[in-house]
């Protein structure tokens, strides 16, 4: 059978995507480490079951909603597992991100945990590395503009909690 | 400028750079080669494990491999389906797996309808190529299993046609406990998983359910069962079961059908996604949602389950209609003259009733004088009390005259007997006039007039000259009896002969409203003057279960409380013509089908549970 899917390529598809989607998934509460962990199940996921793949590989939307839909699964999987071992979500996520003091970005790390959680999911899938606006968009249902504007939004957003961080009280 | 060596510390006056903010996110950055064996591990494992299981599934008896491949899609997984099929002559051991194919091919008819109901309306994304693979594997199911499946599928309708919907429902019985028995042992060899296989056996509970309750008139179902509601929603509780251990019912998961997580808002049309999003948890909200309105709104209590007459008698004691509502009294009267007479030990409370009826006589209402009669036979009011009421006049005129009496009378001289107005000569020479007023057998409404004849004679005390109609009494419960025509239809009783003879043309053996008032007056005369030749009691006692209240009289169509006639006649048949005892053996053959439903209730829910838990992706 020749299906979309035989076009797939894994090393692209990670290449694309790896930034993003553990971006996605460190944003919706869990440790760096275990983000990580869940974007790789999520392309061995997609790796596996690409014959059900209906889309077109080139094109983001399709591959970036399908994608989105494996990784919500597997989040709602993990998290009903750490619910069932009655670790706090906070405290996951918070384990493996020590944050040094002296570190001057340290700030601006609290002030993206600060962020609403849209906004965060944005800044996150967008800045881990290098991709764009459509990707980010495809993985969040959203238009690149809406993604645009996210991103404005939390940028200047950022801005009022670094001055609130700064001012003495 | 910022480098990646040497970053900026932040200003509170700018917006933060786009470097900064690539910096501050440094820690979350996966290492891409670390990243891409780690991905490369887990589809290596993954693969490694899914042959494993292939592998056990090939070397599994031969019998477990080709029963499976007669499963719906998606059960065991489609490699392993596809690797079901032996092709080695199995013989007797093949006789599991047909017997299996009822059940699948119906299941697999609703799927199929539903997806193509689905595929109506295109989804985008995951839900899209969901529903389009879903379609794939049905298609592949019916090709492998089409000629089975269509001799299975004819031999239903042909069932259907001959009108024979206990064998129908005993053999798609017979055949999903041979699924069940599949489904658990392939979960115990751990093939398919918990949510897969409850899936399933909800599918085959709630199609069991759907097809007793449209066939609820069936003769043994109900003859036998208190309530025949309650075999549906036994299979629906059980199908509810099976997905709540198949984890269908997490909040997670309902909430995901409803709830858009990125645009965080509610799907424009949440109860069409939510079917969409997940088939079985829809289909089994909706199935249970009906079923248990249904059942709810016919009948208001659980306790009926257990006693029909403790149902009766609450209709009873709540009674309070308006007193022009004749009808109604006229089925009050009779009801609670049952219920006095053939007492359960418990004191019916007539108050409702009783302060109408006292308004009315206050106020001067003009009162039917057979709702008058029923008042004082059954206490609502004394004679003394309505001692200026009675038409004496009318019952000079009575005695009187010779021969027949006017459609109307019959009820003055039952007025005027509770109230002890007529002398022995006078009863004598009134119940001549009665036995001369004799209905003509099969015409419209002659079970009913029958009925109040012989009561009437009677109530007059001189019995004995309805003793020698007995004859023509058992004539006209034969030519207005359903049963006669159509052995396996349950068997009530019709206003006329000709509808009798209708019936068994037109296909509707299925008891109607309109027939609850021959039937409780076919009941009445069948108590007096006992049951006919050529009539099944066991039969009559299955139409009288389909005579529950249905939620259409709550709406107020065709009087509600009148159909609790219906109830009467089942109650009088449980308690006048109780079913024959026939031991432990006759005790389960007249249960079968009930035990039969709980069998595979219980068989579900065990499969279900002792299938393994879902890997990885939900």
């Amino acid at each position: 059978m020749t299906g979309p899917s035989e076009t797939l390529d894994l090393d692209a598809l990670i290449e694309e995507w790896r930034g993003p989607l553990v971006g996605l998934l460190a944003a919706r509460g869990v440790s760096p480490a275990e983000a990580r962990e869940l974007a790789q199940d999520v392309f061995a996921e997609a790796w596996l079951s690409r014959d059900r793949f209906r889309g077109k590989p080139g094109d983001p939307r399709a591959v970036g909603g399908w994608l989105a839909g494996i990784a919500r699964n597997l989040h709602r999987v993990a998290t009903r597992r750490r619910d069932r071992r009655e670790l706090p979500l906070e405290a996951a996520a918070g384990a493996a991100d020590p944050v040094g003091e002296e570190d001057p970005l340290a700030p601006l790390r609290a002030a993206i945990q600060r962020l609403p959680e849209r906004e965060r999911i944005v800044v996150q899938a967008f800045y881990l590395e290098e991709t764009s606006t459509r990707h980010v968009a495809a993985l969040l249902h959203l238009t690149p503009r809406a993604v645009e504007g996210l991103l404005r939004r939390a940028r200047a957003r950022l801005q009022g909690l670094l001055e609130e961080s700064v001012t003495p009280l | 400028m910022t480098t990646p060596e040497h970053p900026e510390p932040t200003r509170p006056d700018a917006l933060p750079g786009e470097e900064e903010l690539r910096q501050a996110l440094e820690g979350l950055r996966p290492d891409p080669a670390d990243f891409r064996a780690g991905v490369e591990r887990r589809i290596a494992e993954r693969e490694e494990r899914e042959e494993g299981r292939q592998a056990r599934f090939t070397i599994a008896p031969a019998r477990l491999r080709w029963a499976a491949s007669i499963l719906p899609p998606g059960v065991i997984g489609g490699a392993m389906m596809a690797a079901g099929a032996t092709g080695k002559k199995l013989g007797l051991k093949a006789i599991p797996g047909l017997m299996a194919i009822p059940a699948v091919a119906t299941v697999m008819v609703i799927l199929t309808f539903f997806g193509a109901l689905r595929g109506l309306k295109p989804a985008e994304g995951p839900a899209g190529e969901r529903v389009a693979s879903e379609k794939e594997a049905m298609a592949a199911w019916w090709k492998r299993n089409r000629i089975p499946a269509a001799l299975c599928l004819a031999l239903f309708i042909v069932l259907g046609i001959l009108r024979h919907p206990e064998i129908l429902t005993l053999v798609l019985l017979v055949s999903m406990v041979a699924v069940t028995a599949q489904l658990a042992a392939l979960g115990k060899a751990g093939f398919g998983d918990r949510e897969r296989i409850g899936a399933l056996g909800s599918q085959m509970l709630f199609t069991l359910a759907y097809l007793w309750f449209m066939l609820r008139d069936v003769n043994p179902m109900q003859s036998l069962v208190q309530n025949p509601h309650l075999g549906p929603v036994v299979l629906c509780l059980g199908g509810v079961a099976c997905l709540a251990l198949g984890g269908q019912f997490t909040w997670t998961k309902l909430w995901s059908g409803i709830w858009h997580p990125e645009r965080r808002m509610l799907y424009p049309d949440p109860v069409t996604t939510f079917c969409l999003r997940s088939l079985y948890g829809g289909l089994a909200l909706g199935a249970a949602a009906l079923l248990l309105f249904v059942f709810w709104s016919s009948t208001p209590s659980a306790m009926t389950l257990i006693d029909p007459r403790w149902r009766l008698e609450r209709a009873v004691n709540t009674f309070d209609q308006p007193i022009e509502a004749q009808s109604d009294w006229y089925a009050f009267g009779h009801i609670a003259e049952y219920l006095q007479h053939e007492g359960s030990g418990s004191e019916l409370c007539l108050d409702r009733a009783r302060s109408r009826v006292q308004r009315a006589l206050v106020e001067g209402t003009d009162l039917d004088p057979l709702v008058l009669a029923s008042a004082v036979q059954v206490g609502l009011a004394t004679p003394a009390e309505i001692a200026d009421r009675l038409p004496r006049e009318r019952a000079r005129e009575l005695l009187g005259g010779e021969g027949e009496l006017y459609a109307w009378e019959p009820r003055l001289i039952r007025l005027l007997q509770v109230c002890g107005e007529w002398s022995e000569e006078e009863r004598a020479h009134l119940a001549l006039r009665v036995a001369a007023t004799w209905p003509e057998v099969g015409a419209f409404g002659a079970l009913g007039e029958l009925r109040d004849r012989a009561e009437l004679l009677d109530l007059l005390g001189h019995g004995e000259l309805a003793e020698e109609r007995a004859s023509e009494v058992a004539e006209a419960l034969r030519v207005t009896w359903c049963g006669t025509y159509d052995e396996s239809a349950p068997g009530c009783f019709v206003q006329t002969a000709e509808s009798a003879h209708e019936r068994a043309h037109l296909f509707m053996g299925k008891p109607t409203v309109f027939d609850i008032e021959p039937t409780q007056a076919a009941v009445d005369l069948m108590m007096r003057f006992g049951v006919p030749d050529g009539i099944d009691p066991e039969r009559v006692r299955g139409a009288t279960g389909t005579y529950i209240p249905a939620p259409l009289g709550m709406l107020g169509v065709g009087g509600r409380f009148r159909y609790n006639l219906g109830e009467l006649a089942r109650v009088q048949m449980h308690e006048q013509f109780p079913p024959q005892p026939g031991g432990v053996f006759g005790f389960l053959i007249r249960r079968r089908i009930m035990l039969g439903a709980l069998l595979l209730v219980a068989l579900c829910v065990i499969a279900t549970a002792r299938a393994p838990r879902p890997e990885g992706v939900a």
